[in-house]
């Protein structure tokens, strides 16, 4: 589970948030709330280390992330606002790389049957230059199953997603909770879950 | 084992992008021509300063040409998020960085350069062959 206790983060003399705290145990879905400014992306950095903040822990498993990070990112996958997916390169090549680095233990038909859920099958040979915003924001999505990990980390995952493809994300996120899961999420768009803790930026 | 599978798929990643980047490839050859034709112009067609000078443009030519792609393989990487990824998959920065620095040595080396060294070895051989036939007459 992860613990983070009285966060702050400054940054050249200015306080973009202070007093978070979160306690997301196995089956829970957190939700980041903010206006656009208000350093909804700026938290989620400072969860996975890539800032540091200037007060507070955090904690996974009853240990600092700081001092044992690799542990902590073998259970964590993250994904930002932007696609990382290499744009010049294929699709089925971009989920080549990832099945490899994360030397996940997924089978190929499985994938195949979720780019079909997704409906970017089609693509496969195709470099991701050439596919939609939406699709490109799919392609990315699909290292949530792929990397099979504990933690979910999304900036902004409903970015550029039709109607259809929410719906699909959201039974995604249920499953993943139901498995013991656990969810942290930013958005603008706010989901109709049962059990939403919610972290407002805005009072600041 | 494991972290050997992770750089294999790392510098295969590498490889398949600059192979995809052609227009990388024809800026820097445009760029190495056309500055080699720039300073033939300037100095003149004097055979002793082009012989005496002429090896070092080349070099300095093509270690600039091979900084011209040096942004596409370190900034877009930084920028989207790609670097943390995997970063978080088990590399350390510090080997992320060595391993790109080895992998676009190697792909402008290989794929390029080396096309380039064939080419001017020739020029230059075709250069002397030429002078040798005048002087000979």
């Amino acid at each position: 589970m992860l613990l983070v206790n009285n966060l702050k983060f400054e940054r050249s003399g200015k306080v973009i948030f202070e007093n978070i705290h979160i306690a997301a145990s196995p089956g829970k879905i957190v939700f980041i709330k903010g206006n656009n400014g208000t350093g909804k992306t700026t938290l989620l950095k400072t969860l996975v280390n890539i800032l540091e903040p200037n007060e507070g822990d955090i904690f996974w498993m009853g240990k600092k992330t700081k001092n044992n990070i690799f542990n902590f990112y073998q259970e964590t996958t993250l994904i930002m606002d932007k696609p990382t997916s290499s744009l010049a390169m294929t699709v089925i090549e971009n989920i080549n790389f990832w099945k490899k680095i994360t030397s996940s233990k997924i089978k190929y038909e499985e994938i195949f049957k979720l780019l079909e859920i997704l409906r970017i099958d089609q693509y496969l040979k195709k470099q991701a230059m050439y596919l939609s915003l939406g699709e490109i924001k799919k392609l990315e999505l699909t290292r949530l199953i792929l990397e099979q990990k504990k933690l979910w980390l999304l900036d902004e995952p409903y970015i550029g997603l039709d109607g259809n493809s929410i719906e699909i994300i959201n039974e995604t996120f249920k499953d993943h909770l139901s498995n013991n899961g656990i969810i942290i999420f930013s958005s603008n768009y706010e989901p109709d879950f049962t059990n939403l803790d919610i972290i407002s930026l805005n009072s600041i | 084992m494991k972290l050997l599978k992770k750089i294999v798929a790392f510098i295969l990643r590498e490889y398949q992008i600059s192979l995809k980047n052609f227009n990388d490839l024809l800026t820097i050859l445009l760029f190495f021509f056309l500055s080699i034709f720039v300073f033939i112009f300037s100095i003149g067609s004097d055979k002793e300063i082009l012989k005496s000078i002429g090896i070092g443009i080349l070099w300095s030519l093509l270690l600039l040409s091979s900084t011209l792609s040096l942004k596409r393989y370190y900034q877009e990487d930084f920028e989207n998020g790609t670097l943390v990824i995997i970063h978080m998959s088990g590399l350390s920065y510090e080997l992320i960085s060595i391993l790109k620095i080895f992998s676009s040595l190697a792909n402008n080396l290989l794929n390029f350069e080396m096309y380039l060294y064939k080419k001017t070895i020739l020029i230059l051989m075709l250069h002397y062959y030429y002078y040798q036939k005048m002087y000979d007459h």
